[in-house]
């Protein structure tokens, strides 16, 4: 099909890294393309990549990224008749699909019922049920009293999890092992519920122990059809954000691929899911069994690991079936190939309880080599701005095994330098030499409680070195700043070296 | 030149001795290195040491002696200091037991302040959130004591080194470490 059937030109509503992404495959489908950006943004690499830019308003992603009339009013100046969301900011605003719909402007994402299904978790999790897809048992109902907990509890199964419908942090939670505690369980949420939140609703699902958060790639078109593209495995993360994803999941075999695949094809096939979207469960590795967690009516962050076990372009993809093309490939033809990992670079500093970094990006050095992938929005200079999301860059790695895949990434790694802030590339390092890890053999607590100790005790074979580096460092700024005492310019004249002696004796 | 240096309170002597352009002969914990040492890029140092090839990311504020190093997915803090200079230093710093002012670490802006004037609080005791990047970050007390200044204001933007407040070590709990 010729790319100029696709779309006049199209325009990106995001920034940073996706809105590279995004313009990059544009370009490669011949379709023209607009940036918005912030005034914190004028400098940005997507405003660079794409053929026109106009600016949209302050800082503040309220101010600029989220206003859609803006976007959509600068959509139709400029010709656009196409709109990508990109993840984030507007991609699950369902009635900025409709205001799309309405200026004639294609949104390049799932129809507004699907986003509007999809973003109501209660909704979401109800319509599963009506597909049979398996939810946490008990998730949907409120306690009224003990004799109603009872009989829950009893369906549910043991262990099993209280919890606040307002809980955070940790707070407003316990587990149940065996009916025999549930009475004092509950009593000690409803209190505690009722002391710090004021509100004492609280629910129970069984408790799934060594979860694995999988999710499936799902691929809809208009006229129907939908197909999956394989899990990607995320159990990688720190306090419910993802840092690290892979694919294929080392616990899912051919059998409950298939299943997990239907079933998530099944959930999109219930809203006439016409885009790319995610469909996440949750996985007891020790069972096999799997829940439905909630559907992603987006292109997801990490759709890049897909992508390198697929050989295929999901944004492509997503731009030929909001232009109306029926879906090229078959499930029978998707066969996966090789082992893909995704290490998330945020701008946050991992030896310091991973605090937001800022500041001015002084040097950057990205891997390369084969099937290495780098995603990224920033550049050597650029102000990090702090208005936004802290995810600077995606380091991709495809191999042909896991094993060769967890090597590669190390390699790539130990090539990654980002210097004038702190990032999380030594937490990746980190993880991928983790032993844990390395075995396949993590759950989503994993970062949170095993690797932190490990992290924490592991040796540091390289603190001499460092010192080193340190000292012979300092040995020659002193040095630069003894000649300029002495009004000498260049310290590494012989003149000047036996001045730098002077100076050493004249201080003793 | 000697050095100490303190790692994680520990302090070590090390000798520094330049004999060619670029090639050091360092003295550590009883040990000589002879390093071949170049920054190809800033901050970036290229180390070469028997043979063994290095790339070693260091991180030096303008006025600090406090150096950043990350090598291999390990990060270390030196503070190094040529060993007149320490005794004099040592002299006249309060340490970490004298009054803390306590400022921004990046920009950002005030959610909650926890405390006010005259509070006691512990260490490690959370004082003020300031939120970044979408995301809370906690202020902690670095030593017992009493607040005796309090500038930030909730709902106030602030800047990187900004003051955000000052701890001053309670007299009695400062007597042990």
């Amino acid at each position: 099909m010729a790319a100029d059937s696709l779309f006049n030109k199209i325009l990106i509503a995001n920034r940073g890294e996706i809105a590279v992404r995004i313009i990059r495959s544009c370009k490669e489908l011949q379709i023209p393309t607009v940036a918005v950006y912030s005034e914190a943004d004028r400098g940005a690499l997507h405003v660079r990549a794409a053929d026109e830019a106009y600016c949209i308003g302050e800082a503040p992603g309220s101010r600029s990224y989220l206003r859609g009339d803006t976007i959509i009013a600068i959509a139709k100046k400029t010709g656009c008749d196409a709109i990508h969301p990109g993840y984030g900011f507007l991609s699950e605003r369902a009635d900025f699909a409709e205001q799309c719909a309405a200026a004639g402007i294609t949104f390049v994402g799932p129809n507004p019922h699907a986003i509007r299904v999809m973003c109501n978790k209660a909704a979401a999790r109800a319509l599963a049920a009506e597909v049979d897809v398996p939810l946490i048992p008990g998730m949907q109902e409120y306690l009224t009293d003990e004799g109603q907990a009872r009989e829950l509890a009893a369906t549910i199964g043991f262990p099993l999890m209280i919890k606040a419908a307002d809980g955070y942090g940790g707070k407003g939670m316990r587990k149940v092992e065996r009916p025999e505690d549930l009475s004092k369980a509950l009593r000690a949420v409803t209190s505690e519920t009722l002391n710090s939140f004021g509100r004492s609703e609280v629910y129970m699902e069984r408790y799934i122990e060594n979860t694995r958060h999988i999710e499936i790639q799902v691929l809809g078109d208009k006229q129907g059809h939908i197909v999956h593209f394989m899990e990607r495995e995320c159990s990688v993360q720190r306090r419910y954000q993802k840092m690290i994803e892979e694919a294929p999941s080392t616990i899912i075999n051919d059998e409950l691929r298939r299943k997990m695949g239907e079933a998530a094809i099944s959930i999109a096939r219930a809203v006439r899911y016409d885009s790319a979207g995610t469909v996440e469960f949750l996985v007891s590795a020790k069972t096999g069994d799997f829940f439905f967690l909630e559907m992603n009516p987006r292109l997801a962050v990490e759709h890049p690991i897909t992508e390198a076990i697929t050989g295929t372009d999901l944004c492509k993809e997503m731009i030929r079936v909001a232009a109306g093309l029926p879906l090229t490939l078959r499930q029978e033809e998707i066969k996966i190939r090789g082992h893909a990992i995704e290490c998330r670079i945020y701008a946050e500093d991992p030896d310091n309880n991973f605090f937001p970094s800022e500041g001015r990006i002084s040097c950057l050095r990205t891997p390369g080599g084969p099937g290495v992938r780098d995603e990224s929005g920033i550049y050597e200079g650029l102000d990090v701005p702090i208005y936004y999301d802290p995810l600077l860059a995606k380091l991709v790695i495809w191999a042909s095994t896991r094993e060769r895949c967890i090597s590669r990434a190390q390699r790539a790694l130990s090539e990654y330098f980002i210097k004038g802030i702190k990032t999380t590339i030594p937490f990746s390092e980190r993880i991928m030499k983790n032993r844990h890890f390395m075995a396949g053999d993590y759950d989503t607590t994993f970062t949170d409680t095993s690797f932190v100790k490990e992290d924490a005790a592991r040796e540091k074979p390289h603190l001499d070195l460092a010192l080193l580096a340190a000292v012979i460092k300092t040995f020659r700024r002193d040095k630069v700043r003894a000649c300029k005492n002495i009004g000498i310019s260049d310290a590494t004249t012989p003149a000047a070296q036996s001045g730098w002696k002077m100076s050493g004796r004249v201080k003793r | 030149m000697t050095y100490i240096v303190t790692h994680k309170n520990r302090e070590q002597n090390v000798k520094v001795e330049e004999f060619h352009p670029g090639q050091y002969k360092v003295l550590l914990g009883g040990k000589e290195y002879l390093v071949d040492y170049l920054e190809p890029q800033n901050n970036l140092l290229s180390l070469i040491i028997d043979g063994r090839s290095y790339e070693v990311d260091i991180d030096a504020a303008d006025n600090s002696d406090v150096y950043g190093v990350d090598i291999l997915g390990d990060h270390f803090e030196f503070e190094v200091i040529e060993e007149k200079r320490k005794k004099l230093v040592r002299k006249m710093s309060a340490g970490p037991s004298g009054r803390q002012e306590i400022k921004s670490p990046m920009s950002g802006i005030v959610w909650k302040i926890l405390v006010k004037e005259g509070d006691l609080v512990e260490s490690g005791q959370v004082l003020i959130i300031l939120e970044a990047m979408k995301m809370k970050n906690e202020i902690k007390a670095p030593l017992a004591g009493c607040v005796s200044v309090l500038n930030a204001r909730e709902g106030v933007p602030v800047a990187t080194n900004d003051m955000l407040c000052v701890v001053e070590p309670d007299e009695e709990q400062s007597s042990h470490s």
